[in-house]
């Protein structure tokens, strides 16, 4: 009999979840408390970025993802609006230049093609670019998808490949017998199989906590604004200095408990998607003044044209935290049949197809490709030797 | 029916005729011109969409300043109205 | 930044009549809208009110409104809009007021109009039926040679006559095709159904159409009328056996496909094509409430108020202290309707200034009732259910 297996969460993480284990020859059955992409995907950008990443275990797995994503369209059959245009990360002044020239060598080091480039060079390549931005980093690899229609696109071909899905169901426990996770209870009854792969993102630690399990996953919330349609003023994925700067750093939150910054990405309709913030601030979906302003004025100083661009909406997204910023992935300690893919804070889009194709290789052959151990949730575990 | 003011200004180039209290969109439709702009990313031709600045469809660049709702402007004597469609050939009339 | 006692954002009947109330027991009242002018959705309504054998006219009501507002020195910034509520301040897109700062906020933002995307519903030419009312009454603009209009309504319908009036050609309403992304009614039976009851009984045209049959023999009379293909009011075919299911032209529209339905809705294969320059869509209406959410109001979801709402009690206060709300974002109503909850709104405030009395909130409270019998357009028809499902959810909210 083939293996079933209960992924939850049709995020971008659980669907991809779901595509790759569909490829594997298992029957999967997806869950949703409410639909494809509800969550934390269906409010982020569009970025996947290599070069924002710290060179590291994060930085490889970002690297296998960006070539997952090449053939992706391809390979599922949809427009998932993919578009490989490179990014920029804008110096605004000598003493961002001097950390993110150290970032830049780090990287390189680690095989990505990434240098620095003049402000005149930057303005060639995004000619509404302001005069003062005083140089950026490039990197060619850096690429950008529309994270609904991914998340979508994948649903439907692991539908095809018989997959079921339960939208509008939400797991309320975990069944457990003997240590080991038989299945799950829904809004729509129980629902039975060989083992649950957790991709609640933000939320998986109210399900995890129902089998006394801990995970310090946190919301960190991210404010993004969005323009009207306008003709093209970015030509690839565009981040603010000062907030890698501040991260590589390591400078104190209070410094700017905000996290303001700015991350720009286009979107194909023409819709500009400006961010953001990054806050700590529960499950909170107000937005203050203050932050859209700040954001905004951020957005005109790199790009002054955007002085009289009209913005139609905001939004909040949760970003799933965790301390050491890296991901959780593998199996969950002390309990068997049960597997975790969640905390990808803000690299979800980015890291979404390695994640999938990875707990698809450990839940079906028990070992992955890529060493899992920097992702493994017995980390947080003070006295659990893996 | 009081005497109405007549107002001139300048679309894509031409010379319209309008009303004063009359909004560019409407001026414009009473010249025979419905298509306003043309979408930035497929080119396709768009105009009043829904007629009370929430759709966003029927913006032009007005005395310089880009991005206008034509539904909610008045029009003004020598007012310079332009957008993307200048010097785009409608060939159906 | 600016201050005053009450600051209404939208200066529809709701709004207006709320601030003159307000000012006429001394409160410094300012009104922001991001249009030209007062009026909101006022302006575009010009119909026969055929009870008070009269025509309605919104322009010349607005301004009445508006001039008694003004005589008593209610302030208006026009052209603004209201981005955040936040703390009493009301943070806008002026470049010379940015904020006002006041005691209360009276939301009285109105309605939008549902989107009925059928393919080519992006050509020049196609245009929202509020979008039609307001050219044709207002602007007195002709938008098109050759008119017909997707989706039937008390609305569509009625800015039809309008249209015709006005000496357009109107060949016809359709319905939409029944899609998932559509998530309408279309099936011809529910359609008819809706709008019979919907229209207030005296001046509904589908009543007078079958004016022999009596009132209350309803499904005799749906069925009867669905043995046609077409019916006609006032001269306009109306085609509750018919949908629109593309627009065509290359820029400009220029034609539409049609295609019979069956009775459960189905659309059938045979496709017609109509020659037309002008498709006026009616979706449906939907409460304006995007600032409520900003001002973090607790928001439901009551689908025979017309879907998301904030939550509010029957005096028309939010659960946000100081924050009122008045008019089509309590739920899509006339605007008879509207300006009697401005009134009521007005006293609510009032009563925090110490202004006003309980028996006046109660006077006003039972004006709503008489305004909405007296409305000759209905738009939902489960709306009194709607009112009490909130008053049920108000009392829910403060036993929580
Ligand atoms: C503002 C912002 C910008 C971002 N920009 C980028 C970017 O440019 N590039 C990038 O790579 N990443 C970005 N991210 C990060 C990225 O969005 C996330 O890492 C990613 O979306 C997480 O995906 P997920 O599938 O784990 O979570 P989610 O998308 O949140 O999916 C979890 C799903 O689980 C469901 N669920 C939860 N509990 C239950 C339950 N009990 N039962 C059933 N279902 C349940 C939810 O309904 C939800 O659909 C950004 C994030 C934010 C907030
Ligand atoms: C297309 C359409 C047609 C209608 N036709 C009829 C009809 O024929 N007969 C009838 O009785 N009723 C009709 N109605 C219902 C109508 O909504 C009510 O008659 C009445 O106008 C509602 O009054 P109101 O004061 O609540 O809102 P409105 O009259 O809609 O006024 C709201 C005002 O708020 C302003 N506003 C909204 N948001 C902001 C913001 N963020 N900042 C600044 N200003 C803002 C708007 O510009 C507008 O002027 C129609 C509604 C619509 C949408
Ligand atoms: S027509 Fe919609 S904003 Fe002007």
């Amino acid at each position: 009999m083939k293996q079933k297996v209960i992924v939850i969460g049709a995020g971008i993480i659980g669907t991809s979840v779901a595509y790759y284990l569909s490829k594997k020859d298992v029957n999967v059955v997806l869950i949703d408390a409410k639909d494809i992409a509800a969550g934390t995907s269906g409010a982020c950008d569009k970025a996947i970025m290599l070069q924002s990443k710290k060179s590291g275990p994060t930085l490889a797995m970002a690297m296998k993802s960006a070539e997952l994503y090449k053939n992706l369209e391809e390979e599922l059959g949809e427009d998932l609006e993919y578009e490989n245009g490179g990014g920029m990360i804008l110096i605004n002044n000598e003493e961002e230049l001097k950390v993110l020239y150290e970032h830049v060598q780090k990287q390189r080091e680690a095989g990505l093609k990434v240098t620095i480039i003049t402000g005149d060079e930057a303005r060639k390549i995004n000619p509404n670019l302001s005069p003062k931005i005083l140089a950026a980093t490039w990197c060619e690899q850096d690429a950008e998808v529309n994270p609904l229609k991914t998340a979508f696109a994948y649903a439907k071909a692991a539908s095809k490949a018989n997959m079921t899905m339960h939208l509008n169901c939400k797991v309320t426990n975990l069944i457990e017998v003997n240590g080991r996770v038989i299945g799950v209870n829904t809004t729509q009854g129980e629902i039975y199989g060989d083992c649950v792969v957790l991709c609640c993102g933000v939320w998986v630690t109210s399900l995890l906590s129902s089998l006394h399990l801990e995970v310090p996953i946190m919301p960190r919330k991210g404010v993004i604004l969005v323009t009207e349609k306008l003709p093209k003023i970015i030509n690839c994925n565009i981040l603010g200095g000062s907030y890698i700067v501040s991260k590589l750093q390591k400078e104190p939150p209070e410094k700017n408990p905000l996290g303001i910054g700015l991350s720009m990405g286009q979107t194909k309709s023409g819709n500009l998607l400006i961010g953001g913030s990054r806050e700590f601030a529960g499950f909170d979906s107000s937005v203050n003044s203050f932050i859209l302003t700040e954001i905004a004025k951020k957005a005109i100083a790199a790009f002054p044209c955007l002085q009289h661009v009209n913005l139609i909406r905001s939004f909040v997204g949760f970003r799933p935290f965790t301390p050491d910023n890296l991901p959780v992935i593998g199996e969950v300690p002390t309990v068997s049949g049960l597997y975790i893919a969640a905390g990808h804070e803000g690299d979800g889009v980015a890291l979404a197809p390695i994640t999938g194709q990875m707990i698809a290789e450990i839940v079906t052959d028990q070992t992955t490709e890529m060493d899992l151990t920097p992702f493994h949730m017995s980390r947080f575990f003070e006295s659990f030797t893996y | 029916m009081a005497k109405q003011k007549e107002i001139h200004f300048i679309f894509n180039g031409k010379e319209i005729k309008g009303i004063e209290g009359q909004p560019i969109a409407a001026a414009l439709f009473n010249n025979g011109i419905r298509a306003i702009r043309q979408c930035e990313v497929t080119g396709e031709q768009r105009g009043v969409y829904c007629g009370i600045g929430h759709c966003f469809e029927c913006r032009a660049t007005v005395n310089g300043i880009p991005g206008i709702r034509t539904c909610l402007t008045l029009i003004e004597e020598n007012m310079i109205v332009t957008s993307n469609l200048a010097g785009v050939q409608n060939d159906e009339v | 930044m600016m201050k005053c006692d009450v600051v209404i954002i939208g200066a529809g009947p709701a709004g207006l009549t709320a601030s003159i109330e307000l000012a006429l027991k001394g409160l410094q009242v300012v009104i922001v809208d991001e249009n030209y002018r007062s009026g909101g959705r006022l302006l575009g309504q010009l119909y026969e009110d055929r009870r008070k054998k009269r025509v309605w006219a919104g322009k010349i009501i607005a301004k009445d409104l508006a001039d008694k507002a003004k005589a008593l020195s209610v302030k208006f910034l026009f052209d603004t809009s209201v981005w955040k509520i936040e703390d009493k301040k009301v943070f806008l897109s002026n470049e010379v007021v940015k904020v006002i700062e006041a005691k209360a906020i009276l939301l009285a933002t109105g309605a939008i109009e549902k989107a009925l995307p059928i393919p080519g519903w992006q050509k020049v030419g196609v245009v929202t039926v509020g979008a039609a009312q307001t050219f044709t009454n207002l602007h007195n603009v002709k938008i098109g040679q050759n008119v017909i209009f997707v989706g039937i309504d008390p609305l569509s319908i009625s800015v039809a006559i309008e249209m015709k009036h006005a000496g357009v050609n109107v060949k016809g309403l359709f319905l939409p095709p029944t899609t998932n992304l559509l998530n309408q009614k279309c099936n011809p039976k529910e359609v008819l159904e809706s709008v019979a009851s919907a229209a207030g009984m005296a001046t509904n045209p589908i009543y007078r159409l079958g004016g022999k049959f009596v009132h209350g023999a309803y499904t005799k009379l749906l069925l009867h009328l669905l043995k046609y293909k077409q019916l006609k009011i006032n001269g306009i075919p109306i085609y509750f056996r018919k949908a629109v299911t593309q627009i065509n032209g290359r820029a400009e529209v220029q034609s539409v496909n049609v295609r019979s339905l069956k009775i459960d809705g189905e659309v059938t294969e045979v496709e017609k094509t109509l020659h037309v320059d002008t498709v006026c869509l009616s979706g449906g209406l939907l409460p304006l409430i995007d600032l409520s959410q900003l001002a973090n109001c607790v928001i439901i979801d009551i689908p025979e108020l017309g879907g998301f709402v904030p939550l509010h009690n029957e005096h028309l206060k939010t659960t946000v202290e100081g924050i009122y709300v008045a008019g089509n974002i309590t739920g899509i109503e006339g605007a008879q309707v509207a300006m009697a909850q401005g009134k009521l709104a007005a006293r609510s405030i009032l009563r925090e200034f110490n202004l006003s009395s309980e028996n006046e909130i109660s006077v006003a409270f039972n004006e709503i009732e008489k305004a909405r019998i007296l409305s000759p357009i209905t738009f939902l028809p489960e709306i009194r259910k709607g009112r009490q499902i909130m008053r049920d959810k108000w009392e829910e909210y403060l036993k929580r």
